[in-house]
């Protein structure tokens, strides 16, 4: 029998299995990171080849320590977490460009109306992994993945991306190695730690204008994008609901979000808080849940003024060449579906693994 | 015992006469040489080192750098180099700095590895501490400190090619090392490692005369004819362009930082002072030595005179063993 027909006579024989997409994180974890962390490493259609953390949210000690711990809260200690950068390339070097922002909103603890709110405290309430992290640095590793010839490698960088700056900066050939960078940073109409700068591009502008302009493939999760689909009380309901050790995490998360939000920065929907640095996973899952993503040129202040790491976006008819996908717009309900999906599947694989092993 | 030693270098007639007298030094154990851009763009300054290492028979190898800046082209808030017209004599074309060294192709390759690279990798398991000496643009090293601040532990001494006080070369107020990367240089300056800085105003004390050259090829080895070629050349553009106090002379800056670390006496004026760089505008890679009576934390030693006899000496002295005719 010919080979063509073969296949077309048997295909329920055939379990057709898509092999996972091949992700690294570089994360500054952080409560939003750690959700991404958990639903990457749930979700059957990713394989998480290393993670990478970096200054940002805390000091990369306590990055690197979350990032073990919210690996090992899903039951991993088997993939490899990279310590990155303590600071950012350059911009400590200049005291006025020092951090100006006292920043409880965004990090660390904050009694708000006598209500105590951590929406990214210095240390996870998890339980602590046995693994230790390596002892490579984060950009030494990226430089010896990209350079080498295997399958090239997508990227989910949810913190400053001092990493990925430093090392393209030693080399930026790898950028030929990056499938593409999905990245959380930035704001069009929304900043959050300046008037006019979101956090992570603010925290090393130069190393994400380094980034921007590496020349690999770039989707851009903005700020307009992660506050556009804050979740709700009934989304936070849902996935408490699951009960798994991630979904009771992100719960918690969404619930200090909201406790928080609706005090310091409150959002055009009443009770809702963004969970910025998991709509990237979400998007490598289903590209759907962003809703609106445009080919945009952009790049990063890196001037010691009052726009210092604002997104510039190139608006001009006569613009420059696109360098990235600009993402400005996310649905709330789908990127609650695919997190209760990850969870839900998580579950029941894990329930069927106890019934197997019973058996 | 022989100093561990990481040259970096962007090859370069004087980073030439830097390698030759670091590899056949006895007091010298050269482990690597790392390349950047600076002179001449990274392609030829790893060739050149790369020929310049194989035409000496020596087994060292070369670990290829970063091609830019740090992070100085990100804005458009720098000024300009201007080049220098070249320098015609005896109606041949001259430049500081020749595209390529006249030697055969190299029989090496560079490593795998990138220079910042290997500096993490190396210093965090070096068994003793390791002397470097940077004489070219300072990225190498600003990448490597960041992304490991720890390899200061295992760093003897920094021993950089750069800046300058009272004498500038590549515009007003800066030396070219320093300018072209300004940001790595003040990582290195705050580095918390000690940090040698031979600027312009001891390289230019020790510089070396035409009668230095016949001296050089006297003795006759293939490094001795060969630091004299580029040292002829580089006379000849000092005349034109930057002629010194004695005449007939060039400053071989890259090879003071050598001699330097062979016998510190070379450097007779090294003070302690609080160094650092300048890092926007008009002063975009101006060495900042703080002159005040109360000046802010002492941070480094910076270099302001030398004994030129001394360093003939000791460059003939390493020539002198030399095998390759």
């Amino acid at each position: 029998m010919p080979r063509l027909c073969r296949g077309i006579c048997q295909p329920a024989e055939r379990v057709w299995k898509m092999e996972p997409k091949r992700i690294v994180l570089d994360v500054d974890t952080g409560t939003d990171d750690a959700i991404a962390l958990m639903t990457a490493l749930l979700a059957p259609q990713l394989k998480v080849e290393a993670i990478c953390t970096v200054h940002g949210n805390t000091t990369v000690e306590n990055t690197t320590a979350n990032t073990l711990k919210a690996a090992y809260a899903v039951g991993r200690t088997d993939v490899p977490v990279y310590p990155g950068a303590a600071g950012p390339m350059v911009k400590r070097l200049i005291p006025s460009r020092a951090i100006p922002v006292p920043e409880p909103i965004l990090s660390g603890t904050a009694q708000i109306d006598g209500v105590t709110v951590a929406m990214n405290p210095d240390e996870l309430p998890l339980p602590v992994s046995p693994q230790q992290a390596e002892d490579q640095p984060a950009a030494v590793w990226y430089l010896s993945r990209l350079r080498s010839a295997q399958k090239k490698a997508t990227i989910v960088a949810t913190g400053a991306l001092t990493n990925l700056g430093l090392a393209l900066a030693i080399d930026p050939g790898i950028a030929d190695g990056i499938e593409e960078i999905v990245i959380m940073g930035g704001g069009v109409k929304k900043s959050n730690i300046t008037a006019s700068a979101e956090a992570n591009f603010f925290k090393d502008p130069e190393a994400a204008a380094i980034v921007l302009g590496c020349g690999a493939p770039i989707t851009l999760c903005t700020l307009d994008a992660t506050h556009s689909c804050a979740l709700t009380r009934e989304h936070e309901l849902k996935i408490r609901k699951i009960g798994t050790p991630a979904a009771v995490f992100t719960a918690n998360d969404i619930h200090a979000r909201r406790e928080s939000y609706a005090r310091l920065q409150p959002l055009e929907r009443a009770g809702t808080a963004p969970i910025h640095d998991a709509l990237c996973v979400a998007y490598l899952l289903d590209p759907s849940v962003l809703t609106q993503v445009e080919d945009a040129c952009c790049t990063v202040d890196c001037s010691a003024g009052i726009s210092e790491g604002r997104l510039q976006v190139d608006t001009r008819y006569f613009k420059g060449k696109c360098n990235l996908k600009l993402a400005t717009q996310a649905d709330p309900d789908r990127m609650c579906d695919i997190l209760v999906s990850v969870f839900e599947k998580a579950k029941s694989a894990k329930e069927r693994g106890k019934v197997q092993s019973a058996v | 015992m022989a100093t561990k030693v990481i040259l970096d270098v962007d090859t370069g007639s004087d980073d030439a006469v830097a390698i030759m007298t670091a590899a056949l030094s006895p007091d010298i154990d050269l482990v690597a040489v790392c390349t950047v851009w600076g002179n001449r763009p990274i392609e030829n300054t790893t060739d050149n080192t790369l020929r310049l290492i194989s035409a000496l028979g020596v087994d060292v190898p070369v670990y290829k750098g970063c091609d830019t800046a740090m992070v100085k082209y990100l804005t458009n808030d720098y000024v300009e180099n201007k080049e220098r017209p070249v320098v015609m004599y005896n109606g041949k074309a001259f430049t500081m700095h020749s595209e390529h060294l006249d030697l055969p192709e190299p029989k090496i390759a560079p490593q795998d590895v990138p220079a910042a690279c290997f500096y993490v990798d190396y210093l965090r398991h070096a068994k003793e501490k390791v002397t470097l000496i940077p004489v070219g643009p300072l990225t190498n090293l600003g990448l490597a400190l960041r992304i490991a601040p720890d390899i200061v532990e295992n760093i003897e001494q920094i021993v950089v090619m750069g800046g300058g006080s009272k004498i500038t070369n590549c515009n007003p107020w800066s030396e070219s090392n320093i300018w072209h990367d300004p940001e790595a240089a003040q990582i290195v300056a705050e580095c918390g490692a000690k940090v040698v800085w031979v600027p312009l105003d001891a390289t230019h004390r020790a510089c070396i005369t035409m009668d230095d050259c016949k001296r050089f090829r006297e003795i006759g080895t293939f490094s001795a004819n060969f630091a004299a070629g580029q040292c002829e050349q580089r006379i000849i553009v000092h005349n034109a362009q930057q002629p010194l106090d004695i005449p007939d002379a060039a400053a071989v800056h890259d090879a003071l930082c050598v001699a330097y670390v062979i016998d510190p006496t070379v450097i007779t004026d090294l003070r302690h002072c609080h160094i650092e760089i300048g890092l926007s505008g008009y002063g975009e890679g101006q060495t900042i030595v703080d002159q005040r009576a109360y000046p802010l934390e002492k941070n480094g030693y910076f270099a302001y005179d030398a004994d030129r006899f001394k360093f003939v000496d000791i460059l003939c002295d390493c020539f002198k063993r030399d095998k390759q005719k």
